[in-house]
């Protein structure tokens, strides 16, 4: 509880003093993001840690062996994780829900243990030194894109695009039948949620010193599953709520730290049975929504109770 | 070389074991069971635990491990899904909290250190163990130039045996048709007055104690004991596995079992160790680009 | 007038069956075209086919425009919604957790060609754009009979059923479409409901839309198409005016079957009929001490109210038939008796079971099995591994092998075929191997739910031998049956169900004379 008690009375030490934390709940929050774009879709992909590792190795190499300035580096590395995703999106976003979620895990692994672990410029299994990084300066880019990132995101949703993608995600057969190519938003969709992600993992690199293969393997695409269904899949904010809460959650409860994975299991089955519609469930901020809340609502509108 | 099919053989039997549980369950429940691998590693922690930490012997103790594992089998049908069942939560939800409750199962095993709360059952946190030697009698056998373990003999032998027997259940029994009669068609199965919750539990009972199973002989095979095992070493190679042989298929997780052992053996002699790993995702994803049904399953489509 | 949409010699196969055998037809522009036939025969196929979700494996479909003339086949199906052919869905499919409004902006999405970066920043001249969109989706909202104010914020899920299928059609005609088809728009409404969907269909004619309807309901096709074709096993075998048509002996026999009664000239139900004003329930002889006992039964599935409060009775020995239209609720009933199904009010016992809250393995054991409908034969697995099944609640073993080899010998097709997956019978093997498993359980009471669902009528005339066989062996039995002269034929008692509700009974003779039921026997 001192957490919140020093975040509110000493925010500016409280800033100083957690830096690296908020510096990577902010990348989780665009990572959420990332999933979220395909998650509106109706795309259960689980590709993002693969895209990250992309985007971060991407920006170190190049840091190490071109004269090119930073910005241009993350630049690249995002880019270059949406073109993968097009290469990988092509065979394998015809396929639906289960078979999809395994065909990207496959990626994911097969990138790590495959290209990353045996390739020598990636420094294989002992990752990479990055020199550039920059831990406390990395953080004020973070906190500049995650408001605009989101904001595009938001926006994007209420577009033609974001429509279309509504009506895949509710019923991809009828989609077609309004003449939506649900192939072409489908893959649309996966290539903006692969450059956030490549994004997020080029300024990931950049408050680390370092760059470890280890981490862009299936633990780290559970977790960000994890923001996404805790916080939310119906809009944007979401999964950020996700990420903020969860990936704060083991400095708030600290004696529990040591557990934190039980504690994220836990939950996420107790999101997913009682409250599949995550924190910000539809329409707003509803922590918890109590019966009699909805009875008063129903009672307001009777034309609306059935 | 031949040595090394024989290696692809046993590791195969494994393979095989492990994704026969996970095919079980998806082929009955139509629920892919991501908590399949953390009962592996339990099988085979447990197993560890009884014999190192408590002194059983290791035939009792095995035994005692795999019913464990089959009542930890109930555990997932009771926590993660049968409630979503009831609330008819969409197939994606049942994934979810089967990955919840195999974050549980890895996370405590990883936190057992001398003096925390599940010392009782691990006291080696994060690091990898192995049976003591001596732990089961390993003779060794010469056979035309060929080097076979008696631990890895045994288990070819253990895992054939137990394939065999399934397989008999499965086709010759009345309970085997039942469960074929769920896998096959929910409601049809209801009509006929069979209980299909008993059913459900009982496909992951036994699915569990297999999956178990696998995780002890693994332990002692490859000499691996640690929370991790179930994620690296199986978890993806199971769902490789599945996927090859067809979800849902029984001979074809058995096949696909073996297969991937021969792949990965070949890849390693060919192309050395770190490229092997990365070779059951290459052949995974490549299965489902081109044939997502794999060997033996059956197609899939939409009714409009 | 010109063809709008012109289908020569389209074919399509599944494995071995022709699901679409060489149909060929023309749809005039400016026409209401309805396109009917048996279970089965293939019409949703074909529409599939039109609308691009199936591949035409041979054949051309070719849609006219001004513009010109474009061949459809083998183009996905949003580039077919894109030349301008909207659809219902027989299965209804809606954007369910979006608003109606939203549901119907969808619809125009083919219309919209702005620019999605454009559309990223919240500028005044964009959002007058928008809300000239919503203002044409209240418009088709109101054209198709929905409250925009009560219902246009509404979740879809959240809307009665005949307000679900009135939004499905709006957000069709939000595509502005050259050709409009309705796959069973009316499907599961009672006759006020789909008064007001043909209603609709005129009026949206009337302007000038083409619209392909397909529909069960004999009643409401021929009185709004000005041409019809009827399908039949894939092919088509009749095609004309309603009048032409429904005197089409062929049609005839294909939805009565063989034993068509003389006075059956035409297909029933072509002509206006209002069954429940013209005819008082008969009196009905209601079993003494029944052996099911069915009162006010009512089911629901979400919004839609399948099941009106039902009452009913079945004696020892009877066979008890249950006819009605598609949809009528017929099936949901024998649903909720074996409890897979709940009710929310009503009672249903069979002895001492109470039917509507015993698990449905314990309703098996207690003796009442079902023969489902579609037959829901598991076909993996063998003949004999589906009969030996069928002995699945009992406990005497011994006597159950017995019985399976005795069944072997009365329905030598079974003994024949028994270690061949029950997948490759055909539908009438299919349909007596589910009797034959039914029979297995040793029922007091046998649910039988359409028997005749998709066979040839040599087929239907052995199902219902079959069927009398073993009730003069003493079953007894509850029989469901779109087929309602076959089904009057063996019945000793019959109730006709119509959207929920009982509105007739009496014996079986009675109401196959009763010229009402003769007329209004909905052949779909």
């Amino acid at each position: 509880m001192d957490f919140f008690i020093e975040l509110f009375t000493n925010p500016v030490g409280f800033y100083n003093q957690h830096e690296l934390l908020i510096a990577q709940i902010g990348i989780n929050a665009i990572l959420a993001i990332a999933i979220f774009v395909t998650f509106y879709s109706g795309q259960l992909t689980l590709a993002n840690a693969g895209f990250m590792a992309i985007g971060a190795y991407t920006t170190v190499i190049m840091s190490l062996y071109l004269p090119t300035p930073l910005p241009v580096n993350m630049l690249v590395g995002a880019l270059l994780a949406g073109l993968v995703s097009v290469i990988v999106g092509l065979p394998v976003l015809r396929l639906r829900g289960v078979f999809l979620a395994i065909a990207t895990i496959g990626f994911v692994e097969a990138l790590r243990l495959g290209v990353i672990l045996n390739v020598p410029i990636t420094g294989e299994g002992q990752g990479l030194h990055n020199p550039t990084a920059d831990p406390l300066g990395g953080i004020v880019p973070i906190l500049i894109s995650l408001p605009i990132l989101a904001y595009l995101v938001w926006r994007l949703t209420k577009t033609r695009l974001g429509q279309a993608w509504s009506a895949i995600r509710e019923d991809e057969l009828a989609a077609s039948s309004n003449g939506i190519n649900v192939p072409l938003y489908k893959m649309i969709a996966f290539i903006v949620s692969a450059v956030l992600a490549g994004y997020a993992g080029a300024l990931e690199t950049h408050i680390n010193f370092f760059v470890d293969p280890t981490e862009y393997g299936i633990t780290r695409t559970i977790q960000i599953l994890t923001f996404a269904v805790v916080g939310g899949t119906t809009n944007v904010f979401g999964p950020i709520v996700g990420a903020v809460f969860l990936t704060a959650l083991p400095e708030i409860v600290r004696q529990f730290a040591a557990y934190r994975d039980v504690v994220n299991g836990v939950i996420l089955i107790l999101v997913i049975i009682f409250r599949p519609q995550g924190i910000v469930g539809r329409g707003g901020l509803a922590i918890i929504r109590p019966r009699w809340w909805i009875r008063w609502r129903a009672r307001e509108r009777p034309a609306a109770a059935h | 070389m031949t040595q090394q099919v024989l290696n692809a053989i046993f590791i195969g039997s494994i393979y095989a074991l492990f994704a026969v549980g996970y095919t079980l369950v998806f082929g009955v429940l139509d629920v892919l069971n991501l908590a399949h691998s953390a009962v592996f590693m339990l099988g085979a922690v447990i197993t560890y635990s009884l014999v190192v930490l408590h002194g059983l012997p290791f035939l009792p103790a095995a035994i005692i491990a795999v019913l464990v594992c089959g009542l930890l089998g109930l555990l997932i049908e009771f926590v993660a899904l049968r409630p979503l069942r009831r609330r008819n939560a969409p197939p994606i939800s049942a994934l979810i909290s089967t990955i919840g409750l195999a974050l549980i199962f890895v996370a405590i095993v990883e936190q057992a250190t001398p003096g925390t709360l599940f010392s009782w059952l691990w006291q080696d946190g994060a690091n990898s163990v192995r049976f003591p030697s001596g732990t089961v009698p390993n003779p060794t056998y010469h056979l035309g130039g060929l080097t076979i373990e008696g631990t890895k003999l045994g288990i070819l032998i253990i895992s054939v045996v137990l394939m065999l027997v399934l397989g008999y259940v499965i086709r010759f029994t009345q309970v085997g048709r039942a469960l074929r009669a769920v896998a096959e068609n929910r409601r049809a199965a209801t009509l006929l007055g069979i209980n299909v919750d008993r059913i459900f539990a009982s496909t992951l009972f036994l699915s569990s104690a297999l999956g178990g199973l696998a995780g002890i002989l693994f332990g002692l095979a490859i000499s691996d004991i640690s929370p991790y095992i179930g994620r690296d070493q199986v978890e993806l190679k199971g769902l490789a596995v599945i996927v090859l042989g067809g979800m849902g298929s029984i001979p074809g997780a058995v096949l696909g079992g073996y297969l991937l052992g021969l792949i990965e053996v070949l890849a390693f002699v060919r192309f050395g160790s770190n490229v092997e790993a990365g070779v059951a995702f290459a052949a995974l994803f490549l299965v489902l680009v081109l044939r997502p049904q794999g060997l033996f399953g059956a197609r899939l489509r939409e009714r409009l | 007038m010109s063809a709008l949409l012109q289908l020569t010699d389209v074919r399509r196969h599944f494995g071995g069956v022709h699901a679409v055998d060489g149909v060929s037809l023309e749809i005039e522009e400016g026409t209401i075209f309805g396109l009917i036939g048996p279970n089965g025969a293939g019409k949703t196929t074909l529409v599939n086919l039109v609308t691009g979700y199936i591949r035409s494996q041979s054949g051309s479909i070719r849609l006219t425009s001004p513009g010109g003339t474009a061949e459809l086949a083998r183009r996905p199906p949003h580039a077919i919604a894109g030349l301008g052919i909207a659809r219902t869905f027989q299965t209804l499919r809606l954007y369910r957790n979006l608003t109606a409004i939203e549901n119907v902006l969808i619809g125009m999405h083919t219309r919209r060609r702005d620019d999605t970066l454009r559309q990223m920043l919240p500028l005044r001249p964009l959002m007058r754009l928008d809300d000239g969109r919503l203002e044409e989706a209240r418009e088709l909202l109101q054209t198709v009979g929905l409250n925009v104010g009560q219902h246009g914020n509404r979740r879809a899920s959240t809307l009665s059923y005949g307000d679900q299928r009135r939004l499905e059609v709006a957000r069709a005609l939000a595509l502005k479409p050259k050709l409009l088809i309705l796959d069973e728009p009316a499907a599961g409404m009672n006759p006020a409901e789909k008064d007001r969907v043909r209603d609709l269909i005129q009026q949206l004619n009337e302007v000038g839309l083409t619209v392909l309807l397909i529909d069960h309901d004999m009643r409401l096709v021929m009185g709004v198409c000005k041409r019809i074709a009827v399908l039949n096993f894939g092919r088509k075998i009749a095609d004309g005016s309603p009048a032409t048509v429904s005197n089409d002996p062929a049609v005839v026999t294909a939805y009565l079957g063989s034993h068509a009664p003389e006075s059956a000239s035409h297909v029933p139900g072509s002509e206006e009929m209002d069954i429940a004003a013209a005819s008082k329930p008969a009196a009905s002889t209601e079993p003494a001490s029944p052996l099911l006992e069915v009162r006010d039964l009512e089911v629901a599935y979400g919004a839609i109210k399948a099941v009106r409060g039902v009452s009913f009775g079945v004696g020892k020995g009877e066979i008890v038939a249950l006819i009605g239209a598609n949809g009528a609720g017929k099936s949901t009933i024998l649903n909720t008796l074996s409890g897979v199904l709940r009710p929310h009010a009503g009672i249903a016992r069979f002895g001492d079971v109470d039917l509507t809250t015993a698990a449905p393995d314990k309703i098996v054991r207690a003796g009442l099995a079902q023969v489902p409908e579609g037959r829901e034969i598991l076909a993996r697995l063998t003949v004999r591994e589906n009969m030996e099944l069928g002995a699945w609640a009992r406990r005497d073993r011994g006597a159950a092998h017995r019985e399976i080899d005795q069944l072997m010998t009365q329905f030598p097709i079974l003994g024949q075929r028994q270690n061949l997956p029950a997948g490759q019978l055909s539908g009438g093997e299919q349909q007596i191997l589910a009797i034959a498993r039914g029979l297995l359980a040793h029922p007091r009471l046998l649910l039988l739910d359409e028997p005749s669902l998709g066979l040839a009528p040599q087929m239907v005339d052995t199902v219902f031998e079959v069927i009398e066989r073993i009730h003069t062996e003493g079953v007894t039995i509850l029989l469901v049956e779109q087929n309602a002269l076959r089904a009057l034929e063996i019945a000793d008692r019959a109730y006709v169900v119509e959207t929920g509700r009982i509105l007739l009974s009496g014996t079986g003779a009675t109401l196959r004379r009763n010229p009402e039921v003769q007329k209004a026997y909905l052949g779909g």
